[in-house]
């Protein structure tokens, strides 16, 4: 079965304790929500095999703990992931607050300068909302123009909002897709050694923005 | 910080520590009560080393197997074990220095450096994993012997004591107990624990050391073999094949929880009379045997080189002859009328012996399978026909189902076998620790006895074998061997090269374990991993340059550290070159 498999994207989720990554994975590999999730334990694999025109890919996606005694830990995951998915919560401002800091542990540890980033708002279906969309697209945007002036079109930030309570299939769907999607853009945009490889090459034709 | 953790709660470590893991048992081993994070890291270490050290599919039920018993083990929950899996797959494996960096920083671990490991089933990939984890924590192999020495006193102590605790309760007061727990324990009750300790004082508290198991006395004789005789009391019971005499001798009087087995290549009057005169000063482990094998045909041999050594070829001729073999021009080489005159001399004894090693080799690698030793890793070491007796073994035991975890390490002096990598590629499955190819490229002997086989210019004993494989470690010990003869006179000399412990360097060890406090040891470790960092990079320049010269090992025999006390010369950060090597498949690709 692996033989048909073309790549294997390393794809890593990272933001503060309870923000949702877990659930987001398990909406995304299994298609339910567990209410009751207990919090990760130091990290948290999981193996999904997506299709884009008949082109397998493997996407090995690692879920961190956010806890803050497992935070010493991540360091270790970033190396060789060319996907990173920053996810907070909408309900609690810190946790968007603290995405300052998520990108700079990503910038110190992150091995390849061309890491893909999407980020992630999370549960818009509670009502005691405190961070409203237009920040989230705010923060997005500055930092993707902050990385092209840096980095010229390197990575960008792509906001994605989801409930992952209440959805179906599609939301974590979307978000991982939106993720493979910018790797794809950004082979597009000319970059040659962000290993992403054929997989990604193959599926341009078919992917545009 | 804790409101907005939502419930998830954030457990502060003394919570940690009175988990119910911790309280469960009295007597539960500190590596439990590791904030779990550090457990986390702890195991994750293991899983990335496994998949370092055992890439090989057929490997992958050891790896699964493993780190579910040590997850468990260690208490953490079920859910980390995709990730566990995952690493011991090889996949994120990319650093260990975060893991290694955490738990050398960890409150308790800094205190007392002490750290077991514990196995059910002590297996040669037990005990190397445990030395690779062991080297990446930084703790000094010999502190590991120490550990495993009083785990055996504990074991003697214990055995016909039962107790209800199958798991053991080992140093269990000023320790840090870090435990590697393997669950596909053929022995089941079999516990073994290891520690690597940081100090000498370790010894004494393991008298206050408890080993419990179900069956103490079962655990024993599978331990050390079958009703505890294991080795020596292996007799031949009737002539097999060939064979006239295959019997193991005791080299020194003791037990460890891993043995030795020498094999001597051939016999001479006088000093070398015995198959033990070689390997008086060896002390690998305190449980050393020699295979004394065919002594009538090794005895005919050994005459045989020493009247041509001694009479037929005069020194002058020798010196050239050395250096024309060294030269390299082998095939042009014109071996002199004089020697050729007389070649008969060698040629008969030395055909027989080499028909007799490959048998001998055979019966050793059944007797290994049969696990006569017990359950404990085997190293075994050779010089040039021995070496032949060890090659057959090896190829023998490649054949065979369930011979995976019985070596951990092979030392092959001056080997007369072929020395292409494809035929050494097999040995990898056998072979858990390293495989030591030592080689001397002016040994002309050797190249005589080869003149007329068709491998004549592929002789492991007498260049490197190219097999790319971690396992794999050549030697070249041209500037200590001269000729073939060396081997056996020099075998000290070549020990200490090779890395396999002698009774001196005991000796000193001992010394400074007792004079030094934990405090000086400490700083003597970190400037041993210092140290031991540099002859990393001492090792691979002479592995890169070896082509060159033969004194490009001169150094490496005087270092004191060598191939087998420092058992993984890729530093940690190997994933470097991992990442590089991905990176390259991936610009091959498009």
């Amino acid at each position: 079965m692996d033989e048909d498999v073309l790549t294997t994207l390393k794809i890593l989720i990272i933001g503060e304790s309870g923000v949702g990554k877990s659930s987001l994975l398990l909406r995304f590999t299994d298609d339910t929500f567990d209410p009751e999730l207990a919090a990760t334990i130091g990290v948290d694999f999981k193996v999904k095999t997506i299709s884009v025109d008949g082109n397998k890919a493997k996407l090995a996606i690692w879920d961190t703990a956010g806890q803050e005694r497992f935070r010493t830990l991540t360091p270790s995951y970033y190396r060789g992931a060319q996907g990173v998915i920053l996810v907070y919560d909408v309900t609690r401002r810190d946790t968007f607050v603290k995405l300052d800091n998520w990108l700079n542990e990503l910038e110190t540890y992150c091995t390849r300068n061309d890491i893909v980033q999407m980020l992630v708002g999370n549960k818009i279906d509670k009502e005691n909302r405190e961070v409203d969309r237009n920040e989230g697209l705010k923060f997005a945007r500055k930092h993707s123009m902050l990385f092209i002036g840096m980095l010229q079109i390197l990575a960008e930030i792509f906001l994605e909002f989801c409930c992952i309570r209440k959805s179906t299939t599609s939301v974590g769907l979307r978000v991982f897709m939106g993720t493979v999607q910018l790797m794809v853009f950004l082979t597009c945009a000319g970059h040659k050694d962000n290993g992403c490889s054929s997989f990604l090459k193959l599926c341009l034709s078919r992917y545009l923005f | 910080m804790a409101a907005e953790e939502k419930g998830e709660g954030c457990a502060p470590k003394q919570q940690e520590e009175a988990e119910p893991g911790g309280q469960r048992e009295p007597g539960a081993l500190r590596g439990r009560q590791l904030p779990e994070a550090g457990r986390f890291a702890y195991a994750a270490l293991c899983g990335i080393s496994l998949a370092w050290l055992f890439p090989e599919n057929e490997q992958s039920s050891f790896r699964t197997e493993f780190i579910k018993g040590f997850v468990k083990w260690l208490d953490l929950p079920d859910a980390v074990l995709p990730a566990m899996t995952a690493f011991a797959d090889g996949l994120g494996g990319e650093g260990t220095e975060t893991f290694t960096e955490i738990l050398l920083k960890d409150p308790i671990l800094k205190e007392n450096p002490l750290l077991i490991t514990q196995v059910r089933s002590y297996d040669a990939r037990a005990r190397v994993l445990i030395c690779r984890v062991s080297w990446l924590l930084r703790i000094p192999l010999e502190d590991l012997e120490v550990l495993e020495e009083s785990l055996l006193e504990s074991l003697k102590e214990q055995k016909e004591e039962e107790s209800e605790n199958a798991c053991l309760g080992f140093l269990r007061d000023n320790s840090l107990v870090i435990s590697l727990a393997a669950c596909s324990g053929l022995t089941g009750g079999l516990a073994a624990p290891l520690v690597a300790a940081g100090a000498a004082t370790i010894i004494g508290s393991a008298g206050a050391a408890a080993l419990g198991s179900t069956a103490g006395i079962a655990v024993m004789a599978s331990l050390f073999g079958a009703a505890g005789a294991g080795l020596t009391g292996y007799k031949m019971k009737k002539r097999v094949g060939a064979i006239e005499e295959f019997e193991f001798l005791p080299l020194t009087e003791g037990k460890q929880l891993h043995i030795t087995i020498a094999i001597t290549g051939w016999l001479c009057t006088g000093k070398y009379g015995s198959f033990t005169a070689p390997w008086s000063s060896m002390l690998h482990s305190s449980e050393q045997y020699c295979l004394a094998w065919e002594s009538k045909y090794l005895m005919e041999l050994g005459n045989a080189l020493d009247s041509l050594l001694n009479g037929f070829v005069n020194m002058m001729a020798q010196e050239a002859l050395k250096f024309t073999v060294l030269s390299g021009i082998v095939t042009a080489l014109t071996w002199p009328a004089s020697l050729l005159t007389v070649a008969s001399v060698i040629d008969n004894p030395w055909g027989v012996c080499l028909h007799r090693s490959a048998e001998v080799g055979k019966h050793l690698a059944h007797i290994l399978l049969s696990r006569q030793q017990g359950q404990r890793p085997v190293t075994l070491i050779g010089f040039s026909l021995g070496a032949r007796v060890i090659y057959f073994c090896l190829q023998e035991m490649a054949q065979e189902k369930d011979s995976q975890g019985i070596i951990e390490d092979v030392v092959l002096l001056g080997a007369p076998v072929e020395g292409e990598a494809k035929h050494w590629r097999a040995l990898t499955r056998v072979v858990s620790g390293r495989i030591i190819n030592g080689f001397c490229r002016g040994d002309w002997l050797l190249s005589f006895v080869y003149r007329t086989s068709s491998v004549q210019l592929n002789v492991a004993g007498l260049q490197p074998v190219d097999l790319d494989d971690r396992r794999m470690v050549n030697m070249d010990l041209s500037s200590v061997v001269n000729g073939h003869l060396d081997y056996m006179k020099q075998m000290d000399t070549i020990l200490k090269a090779v890395g396999i412990k002698t009774k001196e360097c005991q000796l000193e060890e001992r010394g400074s374990g007792s004079l030094f406090s934990p405090q000086a040891r400490k700083s003597q470790r970190a400037a041993g991993s210092e140290a031991r960092g540099e002859e990393n990079t001492r090792k691979e320049e002479a592995e890169a340059g070896s082509e060159a010269l033969p004194a490009g090992c001169a150094h490496r025999q005087n270092s004191s550290s060598s191939a087998l006390r420092e058992p993984f010369p890729p530093c940690p950060d190997c994933s470097h070159s991992t990442d590089s090597k991905d990176q390259a498949v991936g610009k091959g690709a498009n």
